[in-house]
This record gives structure tokens, C-alpha cells and sequence, in this order.
């Protein structure tokens, strides 16, 4: 019962009173403009599954050896991902040196502390991703987008232009699986696993430093396909159903679900044999 | 003045916040030592019959010039941040602590931010530059030394790059340049944070406004082009802090931007340093 | 409750903070550690309410193993350090949010708590807004409200002006007279040496002396 307490202190205080949140609706909303934009110049249409696929558009894959230009951060992709790092970025450790100390002592396990945190930073994730969505579909109500599961050939097109001479077969989602999968799942959990990565290294050290080890992590995915590199998963424009050779759905399935269930087990060790101290200030 | 500049330069230079600024910053750059050594050894390997030793010589690869390594891209993405982890915190917390007060009852409150201001900007510059410069030690062991050619297609300095024609003719020369371009860019970065940390309670939200200026001017910089629109000068946050641009950013124009900044943050701290009362 | 400490020490980073303590304590009792600033009462005080774990010797709560039968003592309240709480919530706000986590008490319970320890529950102001004593109030209300079996106090009379202090004595007999087990940490020595049972001196984290009464 008092897990479930610990829970619900987590959602109230770590979520419902945050104004971080607000970021997700602002940035998608620019996002959505600025597709608007790129599709009216080329005169076509999208769907709100069109639009939800540019904000997680991300970049092609870099050849560091051909290319000939420099790498270029995809920095519409990553200011995004970043809002949704930052927003689980401060919460825990905060609350940790201020009240934390007398929520730890009452949740009666310190594991419970631990895992309540892992809940509310998988909810976390997920409520941005669901405020992004949310935003999104205000934006196309408001504009007459079509609010259909499916996106549009020409539109589809004009968003990843780079590689539509190496498009999959399945490029047009049509099958509404397909499209939960590419924009829904594989970006939400890669998300939440970087995420969790994330508050595991703030047990650690100083928040500043976890969070600058998660921007090297979404660098790194922007830079090569390494399956590793969870990132790779949530831009769209890399998923094997819109790019050939793009990096498989099973693969950062799974080894996203790995990478969060390990941040869960490496922190409740860690975590039960920490000595709690109040003024240790995190930063 | 000078005991306040000798009391802060101590509590800078004691923090383990530079340090681990510093170690990141090397940590990083030697990931672009790393991608160097593998791509010189592909290279002398036959990779690239007919192409030149430009391609791979140590002034194209070193970190303050190479746009192609995932070392350098990494490095001047985080720039911002560390140069502002080391000290611009320092501030905030010290008024939060109360050990404000202390400064204050033995030292004229100006005197206080100024020293502040000037260890701020120190602690920027040397948590960039020290790894910038170890990268330059690093490489000249791995990329052979040879001055770069101006038809060289890989090499991202062309007219109106800051230095260009020093980069062809005293490559060392421009890399002493950049290395003190980068150094005033980490201090500006540093009190950056210094002024935004005068306006907020949070540490880390003053810690990282630079990085999000940054990131945010490049953003929305990103969602307003369009086909037609072309800037003569570079006006890229995070291309700006680079001395290799795909825009022009000649010297005098960088420096412009960099005094222009000194100048506004300085203003702020003084004056509002200066004058307000600690609570 | 009976809480029985073997041989229990602590090092952090190579610095002995804790030697070799054994004692013994139950309930009804109030449990005085007395000594110099830094001779690691406080460390002793975290110890107990499980907080940092012993780096040698065992911790007892009612023969459970603290840190690895159980990681908290099953019903505690604790004052280490400064009071900790919510600046931008009222001080009834800050104590409802903390009770909701085990939901052993109501808001009564609380306001009856806020006017022992000589707060207003209905007071307004946010938490920032208090001054020192209303803090260490706060503190010792968060410490008692839920009527817990052990009560841990460090310094309860910081920054507290006579009433405070009277209040402080009040419910330390109070709440022995309840049956909990109290361990305090406090400079008040005239005051606080009727009140309590047993008194600890510790010195360079050891204990060279116990006074029972």
C-alpha cells in the first residue's frame, strides 16, 4: 500500500505540478508550422500521421567516409528528445534533497523509492509523447488536416526527400500497425530507455553530467546506425518500413526494453546500499 | 580587488567542477583521435588513390577544424556546457548558502561581482581550450603535418571563414587564432550563465541557459528558413562558436559578436550586481 | 520497539565517524547523546533511523536486521539536520504530502499536531516565508505527527525561542509517556537532563560514558 502511496506522491509532485510539460506542446507546434511550410511550397497535403512523422523525422543515416559535407546535428529531432530529457532531468535528485529524505523513511523499502521513481519516469515519457501528439492533432484540427492513421504519398515525399530514392516497400503506413509501430512504439520506448539511462547515471553524479552523457547519447544515434545506439529508433526516417536497410523494429524492441529493465535493476542495487545525506545537493 | 580576484581564483581553481568539465572535454576529443587514427590508417591503406595528404593532415582533422568526426561534432555541441559547468553556478549557490553575507561585510559588493565575473569568464575559457589543445597534441602523433591545400574540397575553410588565408599559408598561426577565439567563446558561454543565473533561483536552469540559447537560436534559425532566404554572415549560434563555418564569419565580425556579448553581460552584472540587496 | 546495536562502526572515505558502538534501547524511553560538535551524533542518529548503512558490526530493530531485514525502522520519525520541506507550500500543505506516503494519519491529526508544537495549521504563508523557529516547528511536528514507535531528534531546540523549548520538553514526556523510543541529540544539558533516561557521552565516535537514571 505504501509503494502505491509513494506512487502517487510521485505522480501528483513529478508531473501534475510541473510546468516543464508546457515545452512539448510549444515545440511540436513550431514543428507542425514549420512542415506546414515545407509542404505548401510543395504543394501537397498531409495527414496528422505526416505531420507526427516530421517531428520525429530525425536525419539519414551519415556516411562519414562519402559525405561531403560535415555532420550536421539533426537539431529539430534533438531539441525535441532533449525538451523530453530535460523534463525527467530534475525531479528525482530534487525532490531527494529537500522532502525526499522523509518520503524515503516512510515508503518503508528503499527499493520502493526507486521504482516508484522508474514509474514516474516511464509516465513521464509517455505523457510527453502523449502531449506531443495531443499538439499535434489540435494543430491539424485547427488547419484542416485530415486527422487519418495514414500518411500520404506525396507528402511522405517532400518530408524525407533525402532518401525517397531508397524507400522501403512498406513506405506508405497503411496498415494501422505499421504505423503505431514506426511513430508510436519504437519512438516512445527508445525515448524512455535513454530516459531512464538517464536518472540511473544521476544516482551517480551530478544531474548537469547525466544529462550531458544523454545528448552524447542522441548525438552518437544521429551520427551512426550502431544498434546500440537507442536514439537510431526514434527518428522515423531510419525505421525499416520507411527507409531500405533502416534499422529493425524487433532489434530496438528489444534492446530498448533491455536497456530499461537493466536501469531499473542496476539502480534498485545501487540505490539499497547508498548512504542518504540531505545536503548532498545535485545540480 | 585583488585579494577578492586571489579568494575566487582559489575557489575556482579548487572546485572539482572544472576538472570534470576539463576530463569530459578530453574524453570527448580524444574520440576524435580515435576516428582520426582509424580513417589515416584506411587512407594510407590505398582508400583514396589520386586524393592528397590534405585530406588527412593534422590541421583538416584536429578538433577545432574538422566537421566530419563524430569527436568534434559531440565537442562543439555540448560547447556551451562545458564551458558553463566549471563556475558560472557559483553565484547562485553561494547566495542560496548564505556565504554571500560573508564576502560582503569585508568587501565592496562590486568588487565581489566583479572578480566573479572575471573567474567566470577564466573558468570558461580554460575548461574549453586545455582539451582543444590536448586534441592538437593527440593528433599531431596520428595525422601527418603538412600545410593544407586551398583546392582541397574537405577542408571547411573557404573566403570570408575567419582566417582563411593564414589557414593556408601559417596553418599553425591559425590554430593559435582559433584557440583563442575558442577560449573568448567559452568565457562568453560561461557568463552567459553568470548574468542568467542573476534572474533565476535554479542552478541548473543558470547552467545550462547558454546551452539552450544556443540550441534554441539554431532551432528556430532551422524552422524559419526558406529557399530564398541566404545570410552573407554566418548567424548560426552553434556555427558562430566554430571558426570553421558554411557561411562567412570572418575574424572581425566574431570578434564583434564576442565584445558585444562581454559588454552586455558585464553590464548586467555590474549594474545589477552592484546595486541589488542580498536576500 | 527494542533497537540493539553489535559493535557497529562507519568509515566514509577513510575517516573513522563511528567506533565500534553496542547498546542497548527500548521503548518508553528517551535516550540522550551528548558531546562535542562533529563527535558523530549525528552519524549515529542516521544510522539508527537506516538511513546510511553500518560499515561493520549490526543494527537490531526488534531483532530484524537493519539494512538487510529491513531497510527503515518500521515506524520512525526523524529531525536530522536542518528541516527540509516544500518552499512553495504552507506548512499544513508540507505535512499532509509527507503523511499521504503511509495514510496513518488525517488532516485533524495534523492540525492537532500543528498546535502542540505552537504552529498555526491555518497560517497561509508558504514554507520560504518562515523564520528559523517556524522551521524547526515544522521539523518536529513532521517528526511526531504520526505517533511513530521511534522518534529521532538532532538539535530540536535550534533557533527555538523559551516557549519552544518548554514545547520541546512537553512533548518529549508526552511521547515517552506514549511508549516511544526517543533519541535526541540537544546542547539544552540542564533542561534535558531530568527528562531523559539514559545519557550517551560520545566522543571521537565512541561512547565513553552512559548515566542511567
Amino acid at each position: 500500500m505504501k509503494f502505491f502511496r509513494t506512487i502517487r506522491y510521485d505522480l501528483i509532485r513529478g508531473i501534475l505540478k510541473r510546468p516543464h510539460f508546457l515545452l512539448m506542446p510549444i515545440i511540436s507546434v513550431m514543428l507542425c508550422l514549420r512542415c506546414s511550410y515545407i509542404l505548401n511550397l510543395n504543394e501537397v497535403a498531409g495527414s496528422w500521421l505526416d505531420y507526427v512523422m516530421f517531428c520525429f523525422k530525425g536525419m539519414k543515416p551519415y556516411n562519414s567516409i562519402t559525405v561531403e559535407e560535415g555532420f550536421m546535428v539533426p537539431l529539430l529531432w534533438i531539441v525535441l528528445l532533449g525538451a523530453m530529457l530535460y523534463t525527467s532531468l530534475e525531479y528525482p535528485f530534487k525532490d531527494a534533497g529537500t522532502i525526499g529524505q522523509q518520503v524515503i523513511l516512510r515508503s518503508d523499502k528503499r527499493i520502493y523509492w526507486w521504482l516508484s521513481k522508474c514509474i514516474w519516469n516511464l509516465l513521464t515519457i509517455f505523457a510527453c509523447f502523449l502531449l506531443i501528439y495531443s499538439s499535434v492533432a489540435a494543430f491539424c484540427i485547427a488547419n484542416g488536416v485530415p486527422m487519418i492513421f495514414e500518411n500520404f504519398y506525396e507528402a511522405t515525399n517532400v518530408i524525407f526527400s533525402e532518401v525517397n530514392d531508397s524507400f522501403a516497400d512498406s513506405v506508405i503506413l497503411s496498415r494501422t500497425t505499421t504505423a503505431v509501430l514506426v511513430t508510436i512504439i519504437m519512438p516512445i520506448i527508445s525515448t524512455m530507455a535513454i530516459s531512464m539511462f538517464q536518472m540511473l547515471l544521476g544516482l551517480f553524479m551530478k544531474q548537469i553530467y547525466s544529462f550531458v552523457i544523454s545528448m552524447a547519447v542522441l548525438i552518437i544515434s544521429a551520427y551512426s546506425t550502431f544498434p546500440l545506439a537507442l536514439g537510431n529508433y526514434s527518428m522515423v526516417i531510419r525505421n525499416e518500413h520507411i527507409l531500405e536497410s533502416g534499422m529493425k523494429n524487433v532489434v530496438g524492441f528489444i534492446l530498448s526494453t533491455i536497456g530499461i529493465l537493466l536501469s531499473i535493476a542496476f539502480g534498485s542495487a545501487a540505490f539499497t546500499s547508498f548512504d542518504i545525506f540531505q545536503d548532498k545537493k545535485n545540480c | 580587488m585583488y585579494k577578492m580576484l586571489s579568494v575566487e581564483y582559489r575557489k575556482m581553481i579548487s572546485g572539482r567542477t572544472l576538472l570534470v568539465s576539463i576530463s569530459l572535454g578530453v574524453l570527448i576529443s580524444i574520440i576524435n583521435v580515435i576516428e582520426n587514427q582509424s580513417f589515416v590508417t584506411w587512407f594510407l591503406e590505398g582508400a583514396m588513390i589520386g586524393t592528397s595528404f590534405s585530406t588527412i593532415n593534422l590541421y583538416v582533422r584536429w578538433i577545432g577544424v574538422d566537421q566530419l568526426t563524430l569527436g568534434s561534432s559531440i565537442f562543439f555541441f555540448i560547447f556551451p556546457l562545458l564551458a558553463a559547468i566549471p563556475y558560472s553556478w557559483s553565484y547562485l549557490s553561494e547566495k542560496q548558502q548564505g556565504y554571500t553575507n560573508h564576502i560582503l561585510v569585508r568587501a565592496k559588493q562590486k568588487n565581489y561581482f566583479v572578480a566573479k565575473y572575471i573567474m567566470v569568464f577564466f573558468s570558461g575559457t580554460i575548461a574549453v581550450v586545455i582539451p582543444i589543445i590536448i586534441n592538437f597534441a593527440l593528433n599531431a602523433l596520428v595525422c601527418p603535418n603538412s600545410t593544407p591545400h586551398v583546392l582541397n574540397l574537405l577542408t571547411p575553410i573557404g573566403q570570408g571563414s575567419f582566417f582563411s588565408k593564414v589557414f593556408y599559408q601559417q596553418p599553425l598561426l591559425y590554430c593559435v587564432a582559433a584557440c583563442f577565439l575558442y577560449a573568448f567563446w567559452g568565457g562568453v558561454c560561461a557568463v552567459v550563465a553568470l548574468t542568467v543565473s542573476l534572474f533565476v533561483k535554479k542552478p541548473l536552469f543558470a547552467m545550462m541557459s547558454p546551452f539552450v540559447f544556443a540550441v534554441g537560436g539554431d532551432f528556430l534559425r532551422q524552422l524559419l528558413v526558406t529557399p530564398t532566404s541566404t545570410t552573407k554572415f554566418e548567424t548560426s549560434p552553434l556555427a558562430l562558436i566554430r571558426a570553421t563555418s558554411y557561411n562567412m564569419n570572418p575574424a572581425w565580425y566574431l570578434i564583434s559578436i564576442i565584445l558585444g556579448l562581454i559588454l552586455a553581460t558585464f553590464s548586467i552584472v555590474y549594474l545589477k550586481g552592484s546595486k541589488n540587496e542580498i536576500l | 520497539m527494542e533497537i540493539e546495536m553489535e559493535n557497529v562502526g562507519k568509515t566514509i572515505r577513510g575517516t573513522v565517524i563511528i567506533k565500534d558502538i553496542s547498546l542497548h534501547w527500548s521503548s518508553g524511553n528517551i535516550y540522550w547523546l551528548q558531546g562535542y560538535n562533529g563527535c558523530g551524533k549525528t552519524m549515529l542518529m542516521r544510522l539508527v533511523s537506516g538511513l546510511i548503512r553500518p560499515t561493520s558490526g549490526k543494527i537490531f530493530v526488534d531483532e530484524k536486521i537493519l539494512g538487510k531485514e529491513l531497510d527503515f525502522p518500521p515506524s520512525a520519525g526523524i529531525l536530522l539536520e536542518n528541516p527540509a520541506f516544500l518552499s512553495s507550500y504552507t506548512g499544513f500543505k508540507n505535512l499532509s504530502i509527507i503523511a499521504g506516503i503511509t495514510g496513518n494519519i488525517g488532516k485533524e491529526d495534523i492540525k492537532t499536531t500543528l498546535n502542540r508544537v505552537g504552529l498555526d495549521p491555518d497560517d497561509k504563508r508558504k514554507y520560504r516565508k518562515y523564520s528559523l523557529g517556524m522551521k524547526q516547528r515544522l521539523g518536529v511536528a513532521a517528526a511526531i505527527m504520526e505517533k511513530p514507535e521511534l522518534i529521532i531528534l538532532d538539535e530540536p531546540t535550534n533557533s527555538l525561542d523559551e516557549s519552544g523549548v518548554q514545547m520541546v520538553i512537553k512533548i518529549l514526556k508526552e511521547e515517552k509517556a506514549r511508549g516511544a523510543l526517543i533519541v535526541m541529540a540537544c546542547h539544552e544539558a540542564e533542561r534535558l537532563r531530568d527528562v531523559s533516561d539514559a545519557i550517551y557521552t560520545i566522543e571521537a565516535g565512541a561512547i565513553t560514558k552512559v548515566i542511567t537514571h
